[in-house]
């Protein structure tokens, strides 16, 4: 903050002082002025701390209260969606002023071992209980209206823009678009309005509920923990289920001590695979 | 929309804020870079392919992106669409304005749509029934399990659905616990969304952006000419009209899909719909379904919402004017009037017509209809003033005019001539009137000097002696009075377009309410001087600060002051005109001035960076109590923070979702703001 008054600059050419303020020159400013009505400055230094008049808005009315609890139950329900990407955690860097597009891009780009934080990158019994992060949306799942998408996303959109996909099973049964069940947003409301939305009595809570006590309950749960809300309304998908869990089987038995893959998610195609992607495009 | 740099980052955040941070990037690279390739992208971002074709086809699935396949290279260029990422701002108040309108089954639908961007009609209701049935199966279970809703294993679950099953255990299905109870209500409200174009048909050329769009007509027209030039003013005004038609059946192949369901029936079951029940607001009981194309792809229409949105700002507007009875009829006015208006803001090049006879008319609504539309419950009678009948002039009340209010040109003579002659052909019609509407000629009169209270209509009427009529012309006669007092404001809410006809010229109605606005902008950062010195910059037009100081009445030192400051936050603007031929500083004039459109552009600059600030501290926050937030995110807490959360955890967490309330609510304050300035 600037504090310092004038410097030398005003001084010898100020007029007379006049209750600790000063009146200004005719000839430093390029305006004429009225002698007899003059303009006076401060000369003295400003407040370390001015008292700052904050305006604080109105409350929100009833209406508006509704709108942002429509947007954050949409916004959660979004980040609830396959094709929500997580941000990783943002570092110091993250936060600098960058100059260039290199800078802004060198941001992103440093999710990799090297950086894992070890105080929580080691694998508890928690861990399973967390939301696994997703770096690319995941499509596989979901249908599309492939018309309306160039065809160089086609194979992205089924899913298989992957480098390993001939190996991958693919999936087989027919695609279905998932609702969400999240109905909530925040502790507040589960305190303010209990089973009721809108003075209505909701389903879709109980669904959601539903849903933790499902995923919670019984060996399934730790099977299909890296499933969420949205794939999951599919009961007869069992098959996929089971293939899922075998081929997580699979993976365990061939790197079962294998360091290298310890701290590994199953799935950083973020930072460090651009290498062996690059040479992979299809164009 | 011009996208500047404050609005570029504050789309971008939106977009990062909602679908993720790798959308985001590649959103953020196509607004700095324009329209890109792939490979550009990939130059850009530093992204592999991978990343950015899962990027583009979510970005490309919500609508946020158009795409052209050049002629002339094999490439596709993605280029980002500002309005689609600007309007996830407005999600909110979307979805709010559907669930009144519609109701909150729509609103469900509503969110589906907007979460999956653009959907085959198929898959949304394949996916509700899967939802239906699995909630039947649900139900079914505990009922066999435990009617009474204290079963042993699934304890947690009964408490929070007994609610719904206890009160009719005998009959499951049939009352509906789900918003939408089978896929036939579905398929209806869907039809019935599409009907209000909320809905819109997703075509070949939704994703065309409307440069590409117009480029591609412009060509394909200019090669119908002889040696492909257009040549002599008449060629170039016809070639004008051919493009702007070309461009408006380009965008009515999104209303292909209304046209369709009105072909199979719609308008008809409408009429029956809204005859049975005068209010849109019931859920209508599965009777709508019309066939509708499971194949068809349908997205939101932003366009339609933001009129939606629109007349509830206006009405709101009038109800700050003239009081709340007035704003409810002016609602259901517009309610009606907006059917007909699929956009607030006309495309200069899209709907230019050569001729104004060519330009579709205004619509119009009769005061029958806004009467058979308003609710009954709405008491008329309050909210008007009673005055003296001698004191009101019937004449200028009643006044009908049929042009909408010009733009004022430098050389108008023709214009000036037709308004004349309008104006006698409004007397002419005066005079007509009670002869056309013979029914109606107790209640005109009434309409002009019944303001004065019901004593005369009553005496009017006494000779008529129908017990039950009599009220509903007192309504009528109450429903013309609000009218008339929309139509007589200096805002200009209403015209009075013909006999018991209304319609409403929205240019310079919102150029009213945008004045409005940007005063109360001025007046919160400049005080009531500040306000005072534009209104009189605004009369006066350029002035100089000796002519200001003896019109304004201040002292030198204030005003100088007032508007330094003023012109600091871009308020008011100085132009320097020069005393002699040799420009010296301090010989020169300085005229002060008011330049409105200046202005709204500073406005909404500060809006833009507000936004962006409030999304900027939200990060923060975010990532100041990201270890409780990461917390709150495990499935064992989540839905039962109380219980699983520490005390002073749940003290952050609380602290934290109430600033960032606070801080939405900010931006969804401001959008009001930009909407006004920009968009309505």
């Amino acid at each position: 903050m600037f504090r310092g008054g004038r410097g030398g600059r005003g001084r010898g050419r100020g007029g007379p002082m006049m209750n600790n303020r000063r009146e200004i020159n005719q000839a430093s400013v390029p305006w004429a002025t009225d002698p007899k009505d003059p303009i006076l400055l401060d000369g003295k230094p400003s407040d370390t701390y001015p008292a700052w008049d904050v305006p604080k808005p109105p409350t929100l009315i009833k209406k508006e209260e509704k709108q942002l609890d429509y947007f954050l139950i949409f916004r959660e329900q979004a980040h609830d969606s396959p094709l929500y990407t997580e941000p990783p955690p943002r570092t110091e860097g993250s936060r600098r002023r960058a100059y260039g597009q290199d800078q802004i891009n060198s941001r992103y780009a440093d999710e990799s071992k090297a950086t894992i934080d070890p105080f929580t990158a080691v694998e508890t019994y928690s861990k399973r209980f967390e939301r696994k992060k997703r770096t690319l949306p995941d499509f596989s799942n979901l249908p599309f209206a492939k018309e309306f998408f160039p065809p160089e996303l086609h194979l992205t959109l089924d899913g298989l823009d992957e480098p390993g996909a001939d190996r991958k099973r693919r999936r087989t049964g027919p695609k279905t678009l998932a609702l969400s069940n999240i109905t909530t947003y925040g502790a507040e409301d589960l305190e303010e309005d209990g089973g009721q939305v809108n003075g209505q009595p909701d389903f879709n809570k109980a669904l959601e509920l539903f849903d933790n006590v499902e995923k919670l309950d019984g060996e399934d749960a730790f099977l299909s923990g890296e499933e969420d809300d949205w794939g999951n309304e599919d009961e007869d998908n069992e098959d996929a289920a089971d293939a899922e869990a075998a081929d997580q089987y699979d993976d365990e038995s061939e790197d079962d001590y294998n360091a290298e893959q310890y701290f590994d998610n199953d799935e950083d195609d973020y930072g460090d695979d651009g290498g062996e992607d690059g040479g992979d495009g299809t164009f | 929309m011009l996208v500047t740099a404050p609005l570029a980052e504050f789309c971008t955040l939106m977009v990062d804020e909602i679908y993720g941070e790798l959308p985001s990037r590649i959103y953020a690279s196509l607004l700095m870079r324009g329209r890109s390739t792939i490979q550009q992208l990939a130059g850009d971002t530093g992204m592999n392919p991978r990343q950015l074709r899962h990027g583009l086809a979510l970005l490309l699935q919500h609508n946020l992106l158009y795409y052209h396949l050049d002629t002339s290279s094999p490439q596709y260029f993605y280029e980002a669409n500002v309005e689609n990422a600007y309007n996830l701002t407005r999600t909110g108040k979307i979805l709010e304005m559907v669930e009144e309108s519609y109701g909150a089954a729509a609103k469900d639908i509503m969110q589906t749509i907007i979460l999956t961007g653009q959907t085959r009609v198929g898959d949304l209701v394949d996916a509700y029934q899967k939802r239906i049935d699995r909630v039947n199966r649900v139900k079914e279970a505990l009922m066999t399990e435990d009617p009474f809703g204290n079963g042993t294993d699934s304890h947690e679950l009964n408490s929070d659905i007994s609610p719904e099953t206890k009160p009719e255990p005998t009959s499951p299905s049939k009352k509906p616990d789900l918003l939408i109870s089978s896929t036939a209500q579905l398929k209806s409200i869907i039809c019935r969304l599409v009907d209000a174009e909320l809905l819109n048909a997703v075509h070949k050329t939704t994703y065309e952006s409307p440069e590409d769009l117009l480029a591609t007509v412009e060509s394909d027209i200019t090669r119908t000419y002889p040696g492909g030039e257009v040549k002599g003013n008449k060629a170039k005004a016809e070639y004008k009209d051919k493009v702007a038609e070309a461009l408006r059946n380009h965008r009515n192949e999104s209303k292909s899909l209304k046209r369709k369901l009105e072909q199979n029936g719609l308008s008809a079951k409408r009429r029956k719909l809204y005859d049975g029940a005068a209010s849109a607001n019931g859920t209508p009981d599965g009777e709508m379904d019309l066939g509708i194309d499971l194949n068809q792809v349908i997205c939101l229409n932003y366009e339609k919402c933001l009129v939606e949105l629109r007349n509830r700002r206006l009405m709101q507007f009038s109800a700050d004017v003239f009081g709340t009875t007035t704003s409810w009829v002016y609602g259901s006015l517009l309610k009606l009037l907006s059917k007909e208006i699929s956009r607030c803001r006309d495309d200069p090049i899209i709907d230019h017509y050569e001729k104004d006879e060519e330009r579709p008319a205004p619509a119009v609504v009769t005061t029958a209809q806004i009467l058979d539309a308003l609710r009954t419950s709405l008491d008329l009678s309050s909210g008007l003033g009673k005055v003296d009948a001698g004191q009101i002039s019937a004449a200028a009340a009643e006044k009908i005019t049929e042009q909408a209010p010009r733009k004022k040109f430098f050389i108008d003579a023709q214009a000036e001539v037709d308004g004349d002659a309008s104006s006698d052909e409004d007397d002419d019609e005066e005079d007509v009137k009670p002869v056309v509407d013979l029914n109606y000629r107790p209640t005109a009169i009434n309409g002009v000097n019944g303001v004065n209270g019901t004593h005369v209509t009553n005496g009017v009427n006494g000779k008529v002696k129908i017990e039950g009529g009599e009220r509903r012309v007192d309504r009528r006669t109450q429903l013309r009075q609000h009218l008339l007092l929309l139509s007589e404001s200096t805002q200009g809410f209403l015209r009075h377009c013909g006999v018991d006809e209304w319609t409403v010229d929205f240019e310079p109605l919102m150029g009213a309410l945008r004045q409005v606005e940007l005063d109360s902008a001025i007046e919160n950062t400049a005080g009531r001087e500040g306000i005072r010195l534009v209104r009189m910059l605004r009369a006066k037009g350029k002035l100089d600060e000796k002519a200001i100081m003896s019109v304004a009445l201040m002292r030198k030192a204030d005003m100088s002051k007032k508007l330094a400051e003023m012109h600091k936050s871009g308020f008011v603007q100085t132009q320097e005109v020069p005393r002699e031929a040799k420009a010296d500083v301090k010989k020169s004039f300085f005229l002060w001035y008011f330049d409105p459109d200046m202005t709204l552009e500073r406005v909404l600059d500060v809006a833009y960076k507000t936004m962006i600030h409030s999304l900027q501290v939200l990060d923060m926050l975010r990532e100041k109590d990201h270890l409780i937030l990461s917390l709150v995110k495990r499935t064992d807490v989540k839905g039962q923070e109380d219980d699983k959360l520490r005390k002073t955890y749940m003290e952050k967490l609380s602290r934290f979702l109430k600033l960032e309330r606070t801080l939405l609510a900010q931006i969804q304050r401001v959008d009001d703001l930009v909407a006004v300035l920009r968009d309505y």
